[in-house]
C-alpha cells in the first residue's frame, strides 16, 4: 500500500477587505485539519484609553465616537455609561429610551451597511458591491452615455481579472 | 492618463484612522453609482477585495502616518499615484491619535497594552503632507460628503476644487442660525474653524468643537479672549484646541501658549 501524499494547503489574505480596520490571515490546512491559524493585526495603535486622561469628563463621547466610523454611537454610549458608572448616575427612563433608540438607529444603519456593501458580496461572488450595482443598472436601466458604458466594461474587465487573482476569492491556494 | 475608453484608476488607501472619512464615498448613496461608472476603483479594501496595480490617477488617502510601516507605505503610495487627496484631520493633521504627540508615547502604550514590547509606534502622529507632497487636503472629522464629491468632480474635470477656507461663522449666518456664543454665551470654536460641516453643531445649540480644523488666518487668541470672559479657565482653554486637530499647527500653538500662562 502506497503511502499518500501529505496533502497541506496554505490559505493567505495578506488584506482583509471589506471590513473596519486593517488585519491579515494565514490557515495552513494539512489532511483537512487546520494546523495554524495566525491573524495579524497591522492596524496602527491610536491609544485612546491613555488620550483620554486628563481630559473633562464631558468630552469622552466626542472622542471615543473616532474609535470605529462604522459604529461611532457603540463608543458615544460606552463612554456614557462609564462616567455615569464612575458617577454614581442613574438616567431618567425617557433618557434611557432616548438613548436605545439612537443606538438602534445606529444597529439598523450599520447593518444595512454590512450587508449590503461589505457581506453580500462574499455571498453573490463579487469583489465588491459598487461593481454589482453597476452590472444591475447595465441590465435595468442601460447605461447610454458611451463614456460610461466602456467604463463599466473596464471596471468589470479589470476587477474580475484581480479576483481572479486574489486567493481569498479564489477560494484556497496550494503551496 | 484617463482616456473615454480607459477611466481613470481611483485609489483609497488607509493608515492610522476610524474609516469614517473612506465610508463617506460609500455613504454617496445618489452619486455612487455615476461614480463607480466614471472610474476604475481600482484600490479600496473598504469596498472591495479586488485590487489593481498602479500607478493611479487619483488617490484618496485616510488616516495619519504612526508607524514605521506607514512611514515607508505612504511614500510608495505617493509614487504610484498622480493625485494625492488627503481625507480627513487624521490624514491632514493628525488626528485624535496626535495626543500622543504632547505627551510620552512610551507612557501611552504601556497604558494600554500589556506587551508594549510587541506595539511599533512612532514619537508622533503626523498627517500625509508631513512626509510626502499632497495635491489637496479635505478637512473634517469626518469629511463633507458634499466637499468630496466636489474635490472628485473638479479632479475629474482637471480643475482645483473649490472648498472654501472661511469659518463655520459664515455658514451659521448663511444657514440663519443664531450665533451660541453671542446668544446663549456657549463656548464655540466657529471663528477659528474651517467651513465644511454646513455648521452642524451650533444648528443644534451646541458650540463647534474644531472638528475641521483651523480656517485661513484664524485669531485664536482673540477667540480665547472670549472664551475666558465666558469663564473658561486657561486649563480647558488649551484642552479645546487639543482633541481632532490638536496637530494642526494654529492650534497647537494656542494650547501651547494656553497651558503656559
Amino acid at each position: 500500500m502506497t503511502p499518500q501524499p501529505v496533502r497541506r494547503r496554505t490559505l493567505s489574505v495578506n488584506e482583509l477587505s471589506r471590513v473596519e480596520g486593517q488585519g491579515g490571515l494565514r490557515v495552513v490546512v494539512r489532511d483537512g485539519n487546520v494546523k495554524d491559524v495566525q491573524f495579524r493585526v497591522y492596524e496602527p495603535p491610536r491609544l485612546f484609553e491613555a488620550l483620554l486622561v486628563g481630559r473633562s469628563f464631558t468630552e469622552p463621547p466626542d472622542l471615543t465616537a473616532r474609535i470605529c466610523g462604522i459604529c461611532p454611537v457603540a463608543y458615544q454610549m460606552s463612554a456614557c455609561r462609564a462616567i455615569e458608572d464612575a458617577c454614581g448616575v442613574v438616567v431618567d427612563p425617557p433618557l434611557e429610551r432616548l438613548r436605545r433608540l439612537l443606538y438602534c438607529g445606529e444597529w439598523i444603519q450599520s447593518h444595512v451597511l454590512h450587508i449590503s456593501m461589505l457581506h453580500a458580496p462574499d455571498f453573490l461572488g463579487y469583489p465588491g458591491m459598487l461593481l454589482a450595482i453597476l452590472r444591475k443598472a447595465g441590465a435595468w436601466v442601460a447605461i447610454t452615455t458611451p463614456a460610461l458604458r466602456s467604463a463599466a466594461a473596464v471596471n468589470q474587465s479589470a476587477t474580475e481579472s484581480a479576483a481572479a487573482g486574489c486567493r481569498w476569492a479564489s477560494g484556497s491556494s496550494t503551496r | 492618463m484617463s482616456t473615454i475608453d480607459q477611466p481613470p484608476k481611483l485609489a483609497v488607501w488607509k493608515f492610522a484612522s476610524c474609516d469614517g472619512c473612506q465610508l463617506t464615498l460609500l455613504d454617496c448613496e445618489d452619486e455612487l453609482l455615476e461614480l463607480a461608472g466614471r472610474f476604475q476603483v481600482a484600490h479600496f479594501l473598504e469596498a472591495s477585495s479586488a485590487q489593481v496595480e498602479g500607478p493611479y490617477d487619483l488617490s484618496l488617502v485616510e488616516g495619519s502616518i504612526s508607524t514605521p510601516e506607514d512611514l515607508e507605505r505612504i511614500k510608495q503610495v505617493r509614487k504610484a499615484s498622480r493625485r494625492l487627496v488627503t481625507i480627513g484631520a487624521c490624514a491632514t493633521s493628525g488626528g485624535i491619535q496626535a495626543l500622543r504627540n504632547f505627551a510620552e508615547v512610551r507612557e501611552f502604550v504601556s497604558a494600554v497594552y500589556a506587551r508594549p514590547d510587541y506595539v511599533a509606534t512612532l514619537e508622533r502622529s503626523t498627517g500625509i503632507a508631513d512626509h510626502v507632497a499632497v495635491d489637496f487636503e479635505l478637512r473634517g472629522c469626518p469629511i463633507d460628503r458634499r466637499q468630496l464629491l466636489e474635490t472628485i468632480s473638479a479632479f475629474l474635470a482637471g480643475r482645483r476644487p473649490t472648498v472654501p477656507g472661511h469659518s463655520v461663522c459664515i455658514e451659521c449666518k448663511q444657514r440663519g442660525t443664531v450665533c451660541v456664543m453671542v446668544a446663549r454665551g456657549t463656548p464655540c470654536l466657529g471663528p477659528v474653524t474651517q467651513a465644511g460641516c454646513g455648521a452642524l453643531c451650533p444648528a443644534y445649540s451646541r458650540g463647534c468643537y474644531g472638528c475641521f480644523g483651523p480656517a485661513e488666518t484664524p485669531n485664536t487668541s482673540s477667540l480665547t479672549g472670549q472664551l475666558k470672559m465666558l469663564g473658561m479657565p486657561s486649563s480647558e482653554a488649551a484642552r479645546v484646541f487639543r482633541t481632532f486637530n490638536a496637530n494642526a499647527p494654529a492650534f497647537t500653538d494656542q494650547a501651547d501658549r494656553e497651558q503656559c500662562s
